[in-house]
Order: C-alpha cells, then sequence, then structure tokens
C-alpha cells in the first residue's frame, strides 16, 4: 500500500515519487482558530521542516503509518504544511497546527489503505544508534509492544494517548486538534492509560513466569 | 490513572526507537524538494545577491566539471529562481543550510503536448486567483474529479514551469490555463498564479502580470514567492 498514485509514479519516474493524492473537496487542516493563544511564530518553511520533522515522523509511525509508507505520508504532511504556512496567522502554536496536519493526513492515508493487503509492511527499523545489541534488542520489543497495546485502545484513546504520552502535548492542545473539549480529553486519556498500563502488566507477568 | 515506571519505560524506549535518522530527514526532503519544484527555501532579496555571487563560481565550476547533476541536497528554489539565475548553494555535504536559497534540480521537461492554441488571459477570466485557497468542505457536491490528484496537478505545473523555463510562454500558459480549467480549487493556486505572473512577464503582458502579482500578494503576503514576484517585472 503506498499512498503514492501509480499514475505519478510512474508517468514522472520519480520527480513526483510521493506525491499524495488530494481528494477533491477534502478539507485540509485549516490553521487554527482554536483557544489557544500563542505568539505567532513567523518561521520559514525550512525552519518549520527542520524543527518539526522528527515530530511529525514520530507522529506519524506512532498512529500506525508503517515504515515503508512513513516516508511518503510525512512528505505529503510538509505538502500540505508548504502549501498553508504563507496563510498560517498563528492563532495556535505550529506545532499544534501540525499535529492536526498529521492527523489529516494520517487518517486519510488509513482509509485509503483500507483492507488490502498489508505488502509494502516491512519489519521496522529502529534508528541506528550505534546502541550494543540489547540496546536495540529492548528498543525493538518496546515498539512492538507499543504498538500491540496502541491497537486495543479505541481510535479516540490512541489518539489522545499518542498526542500526551509520547508527544507530551497538553490537554487543551489535544482538545484543539481533535475537535472534543478537554474533559473529554482527560477521559479518553483515563481510559487509554489502563489499557496501556494492564498491557504492560501482563507482559511483565509473562516475562516473569517464562524466566521462572 | 497514571502509568508506572515500567510503562514509562517502555514509552521512553519506543520513542528513542522511532526517532527518524538523519538520513530519514534528508531522504524526505530530497523528494520534498523534486514534488514541490517550487523551492522549500525563501529567498531573499538581501541574500541572492551573495547566493548569485556563489552560483557564479560554484555552479560554473560544477558546469565545468561536465555539467554534472547538482547534487541531491540541493533543493529546488523559489519556482522562478532562473529569471534572475540567480543559484544558492549550500556549501554543506549533508544538509542544506537554514536560510540560503538553493536551485531548482534540473528537470527533464516532460513532453508537451502541442494541441490547443495559447488562449488569451485576462484577470477577470481568473476569479480563482483571488479567493482563498483554503478548500471548500464537499458539503455541497459530492462530485469527484477523478484526475484530481496532486500528482496530475504537480506534473501539469511542472510542465508548465519547464515550458516557461525553455522561454516557450505561450506554451506555458496554455498549460497554465488547463490547469485552472482542470484543477479550480487547486491547492497549488498560490504557485500556480506566481508563475501565471512570470509568464504574463514573458509575454510582455506587464499590466496583467502587475494586477495578478498585486492581488496574489495581497492574498498570500508571506508568499514563499513574494521575493520573485518582487524581481519580477510585475512589481518593477
Amino acid at each position: 500500500m503506498d499512498v503514492v498514485s501509480d499514475r505519478a509514479r510512474d508517468d514522472l519516474s520519480g520527480l513526483l515519487a510521493g506525491a499524495p493524492e488530494v481528494p477533491a473537496g477534502d478539507s485540509l487542516p485549516a490553521p487554527a482558530a482554536g483557544p489557544v493563544s500563542v505568539v505567532h511564530e513567523d518561521l520559514s518553511f525550512r525552519e518549520v521542516y527542520d524543527r518539526y520533522f522528527a515530530f511529525v515522523w514520530r507522529s506519524a509511525a506512532n498512529r500506525g503509518v508503517r515504515q515503508a509508507a512513513l516516508d511518503d505520508v510525512v512528505q505529503e504532511v510538509f505538502i500540505v504544511v508548504h502549501r498553508k504556512l504563507p496563510e498560517f496567522e498563528g492563532r495556535s502554536s505550529v506545532r499544534t497546527w501540525i499535529a492536526s496536519i498529521v492527523r489529516w493526513v494520517v487518517t486519510d492515508y488509513m482509509r485509503k489503505r483500507g483492507n488490502q493487503p498489508a505488502g509494502d509492511e516491512l519489519p521496522e527499523q529502529t534508528a541506528s544508534t550505534g546502541a550494543m545489541p540489547l540496546e536495540e534488542l529492548e528498543r525493538k520489543a518496546a515498539v512492538q509492544l507499543l504498538d500491540a497495546l496502541l491497537s486495543k485502545m479505541s481510535e479516540e484513546q490512541r489518539e489522545v494517548f499518542v498526542l500526551h504520552e509520547l508527544e507530551h502535548m497538553s490537554g487543551i492542545e489535544i482538545a484543539e486538534i481533535t475537535g472534543v473539549n478537554e474533559n473529554t480529553v482527560w477521559s479518553r486519556l483515563r481510559a487509554a492509560r489502563k489499557v496501556f498500563q494492564e498491557g504492560v502488566a501482563r507482559e511483565k507477568a509473562r516475562g516473569s513466569r517464562e524466566q521462572a | 490513572m497514571d502509568l508506572d515506571r515500567d510503562a514509562r519505560r517502555i514509552l521512553d524506549l519506543a520513542t528513542e526507537a522511532r526517532a527518524p535518522a538523519a538520513a530519514d530527514k534528508a531522504r524526505v526532503e530530497q523528494k520534498l524538494a523534486a514534488v514541490l519544484g517550487v523551492g522549500v527555501i525563501v529567498a531573499t532579496p538581501a541574500i541572492a545577491t551573495e547566493a548569485a555571487h556563489a552560483a557564479s563560481t560554484v555552479v560554473g565550476g560544477a558546469k565545468a566539471a561536465g555539467g554534472a547533476t547538482l547534487k541531491w541536497w540541493l533543493a529546488s528554489a523559489v519556482i522562478v529562481s532562473a529569471v534572475t539565475g540567480y543559484v544558492a548553494l549550500s556549501t554543506k555535504p549533508q544538509a542544506p543550510p537554514p536560510t540560503r536559497p538553493i536551485e531548482a534540480p534540473q528537470v527533464t521537461p516532460a513532453p508537451v503536448p502541442v494541441t490547443a492554441p495559447s488562449p488569451t488571459f485576462a484577470l477577470d477570466e481568473a476569479p480563482e486567483t483571488l479567493v482563498p485557497s483554503r478548500p471548500a468542505r464537499a458539503t455541497t457536491s459530492k462530485k469527484r474529479d477523478t484526475s484530481n490528484s496532486l500528482g496530475d496537478e504537480l506534473e501539469l505545473l511542472h510542465r508548465a514551469q519547464s515550458a516557461w523555463r525553455a522561454k516557450d510562454a505561450a506554451q506555458a500558459m496554455t498549460l497554465l490555463d488547463q490547469h485552472r480549467s482542470r484543477f479550480p480549487r487547486s491547492e497549488l493556486k498560490l504557485e500556480r498564479d506566481g508563475l501565471r505572473v512570470l509568464t504574463l512577464c514573458e509575454l510582455g503582458r506587464k499590466p496583467e502580470a502587475k494586477a495578478l502579482a498585486q492581488k496574489l500578494l495581497e492574498r498570500a503576503p508571506r508568499s514563499p514567492l513574494r521575493a520573485t514576484i518582487e524581481e519580477s517585472c510585475a512589481l518593477k
């Protein structure tokens, strides 16, 4: 599965590799007019890319985008950012705005992906950090457990959990991104934490049994 | 309910594992530069001059070495950087600098179908250039142009850009009109109108270029295309 249209890939021989399809009439995240008032960060696209690339990459991965599609999804996010940045008026933080774009793009990707076979799903690869093999294994195991537990959450719970626990966004920011009130955010987060905590506890217990 | 230490540890490890490598960032940047084709780094007049000087030496050197393809990290510049002929180059081999304008990759012009005569263009025929580019919600119509993909749009714009670079302004205008006709609610209106301003300049239609440029800049005063448009005949 790929978000890139085959036609674009074939016709342009890589020139447009990664060009996403944008359904006519779909609504891209507009520069938010949410409750968060911040000083406008007058950033160039270059600065936005440098500052938020890791955030976008990680957010997309944590939202379930597979390794093989990450390039395309992240690229699509920044295409939208590039187009919309001149209109960004700073009524929300840049990070919140970009998180909204990630949300939209990933949702679109998931919708297109649908029930198709996950033929593009390569083994998750962790960043090469020069770490010892044991540490690498530990990281990989953590990712696998995280993904397994995220999959046990409802979509709403998973979104709030990822934004708060992994991206460290505030309740107000998450409310702005998801369009629900803050109380709902906290309610979802409580439920998501319960799923996660219980899953970790089960895994820990299982590991203890196997070692015994 | 809060998470215990083990749960936090899992989250920390997963976060570390999912941090992108420098190669990931560079690879996506390279693709973006090719896809956008309109520059990911904004040139400013102040550094454009400096960049022009750098280009005259560095690009000259590259050409002298056999016209080698510019390295990938030379991301694309503003769509019309070729107007002033400047090229800003990074001297860093791994990543572009934070503010320097850089040249668009040389794009082999796609075959351009020569079918329609170059239509005349009048501002009053292009109302979409003046309306907000924020996409309308599909509440009034479920109709979808099956060819309306960003890939198609980009392809058409790239062809128009190639025609313009090849000094074939009439063909560029034809393609821009095709784009306007096929994608009236395009997300790439700003880019299209920026190129249209330059094409109008090339065609000697300065009053139209000026009117469109002024409205474009009113619409998006912080557009990455601003510096280029200000350098064009439209606002000189």
